[in-house]
């Protein structure tokens, strides 16, 4: 019986992340969206040059998320690192990852006219093949034009 | 260039299938790459076991049983020693082995077949015998396994399983769904074993003493002692002792043994005997 002890542990805690960390994705990919469209006035780009326009102030903004990856994203994460398969659970985790930091670096750069140059970074937090966690940071330049 | 602010709600970038459909896939995936390579390996280290010459087995054993050699109780130990020695004598279905017998003061209820003729009675399985007939088939058994290597599948197969999770890198914590499942396939496997080496042990018994009596209390005594931790039979390495016992009753009619009194253990009729001294553990014991 004792044997079994370590199975219902190991289940529990695969099923309770499992429900948990879906749920918490799902409210997380809600916030994102919304946020998202409040946001869509304001341009993040990647090109370099302004408009041909004064511009009375540069600002570097950026933007900076950890996500954990909850247990059941670690098991299905090193099964298919096995197989060579797309990793799909942390496909998911970027996403809610790149997004959220951009959307912080936008929040940051309040009042401005666009972001230009931006760029973003990641990487994975944990050792070996576990995936503990996602950071992701979004960095660019604040640009207010004249009125 | 104009800007123009649109939002696609379209995301591209996360899979829209469910991620436990995923894991199910993975692991039944998985899982039959693995029993598929134990199979056929475990089957591959059975044929070797059993083709594994008693010298060469003798020479891999001694690492093992250095470390186990120390005798607990010596008085007991000898009074075992004369009773494996005449099972020992009244078969000629056994590997040559010079075959011993040491007690261990340990409180659990089992004794061991290890590899090269040594077995290993735990004092917990000792206090619960009754009489001779009782001590004769626990040893019986245990030379069941040597006369059909099952020690040593035992050991192949388990080197197996580790070889397998080495190689997959799957020491961690993500195996422990994975591990047993294999075990537990092997339990059946065990369990076999078990039940064969009961024949035996029941066969060889009869040959020696010229009777079947009390050979059952064993099981009897077993199934008392196991009734405070009752384990699924499926995950048990030893088969349920009541369907153990059915199996011997109907074993015992087919072959017909006679039932013959039942020899009281000498002096107090205990084991181990009262007042039998220990020696310090890892000296090494006389053997007779």
């Amino acid at each position: 019986m004792q044997d079994l002890i370590p199975w219902g542990i190991w289940i529990a805690l695969f099923v309770f992340s499992y429900f948990f960390g879906t749920y918490k994705e799902k409210v997380h990919f809600a916030n994102i969206v919304e946020r998202e469209k409040a946001l869509l006035l304001l341009p993040a780009s990647s090109m370099k040059c302004p408009e041909d326009r004064a511009v009375v102030k540069t600002e570097l903004v950026m933007g900076n998320v950890v996500i954990a990856g909850d247990f059941f994203k670690q098991v299905v994460a090193q099964l298919a690192s096995l197989f060579g398969m797309r990793i799909s659970v942390a496909e998911a985790l970027m996403d809610r990852a790149r997004r959220e930091a951009v959307l912080r670096m936008k929040e940051k750069a309040a009042g401005a006219d666009a972001i230009l140059n931006v760029r973003v970074e990641s990487m994975k937090i944990g050792e070996r093949k576990k995936i503990t966690g996602i950071e992701a940071m979004a960095c660019g330049t604040a640009i207010y034009y004249a009125k | 260039m104009n800007f123009e602010p649109r939002y696609s709600e379209k995301n591209v970038n996360v899979p829209s299938h469910n991620q436990l459909w995923v894991f199910f896939r993975l692991s039944l995936g998985l899982l039959g790459i693995v029993f598929g390579v134990y199979l056929v390996l475990g089957f591959a280290a059975e044929k070797i076991a059993e083709r594994l010459p008693p010298k060469f087995e003798a020479a891999l054993a001694g690492g093992i049983i250095s470390r186990l050699d120390h005798d607990d109780f010596p008085r007991t130990r000898e009074y075992l020693q004369k009773v494996l020695a005449a099972l020992v004598a009244s078969t000629k279905d056994l590997p040559e082995f010079s075959y011993k017998v040491s007690v261990h003061d340990n409180g659990a209820v089992n004794a061991v077949a290890l590899p090269a003729g040594n077995i290993v009675v735990f004092r917990g399985l000792l206090t619960e015998l009754k009489s001779e007939n009782e001590a004769a088939m626990i040893l019986a058994h245990e030379l069941g396994h040597y006369a059909h290597r099952d020690h040593l599948r035992g050991l192949g197969r388990g080197l197996v399983l580790l070889s397998i999770f080495t190689a997959l890198g799957l020491s961690g914590d993500m195996p422990g769904f994975i591990a047993p499942s294999v075990q537990t396939f092997d339990l059946k496997h065990s369990r076999d074993q078990e039940s064969a080496a009961d024949h035996f042990a029941i066969d060889l018994f009869a040959r020696t003493y010229g009777h079947a009596g009390g050979t059952l209390n064993v099981f009897k005594t077993l199934d008392r002692q196991g009734k405070g931790v009752k384990t699924p039979s499926f995950f048990s390495t030893h088969p349920d002792t009541i369907w153990r016992m059915q199996a011997l009753a109907s074993h015992l009619k087919l072959k017909k043994y006679p039932q013959g009194a039942v020899r009281r253990l000498p002096g107090a009729g205990v084991l181990p005997f009262p007042g039998d001294q220990k020696t310090n553990k890892g000296q090494p014991h006389n053997s007779e």
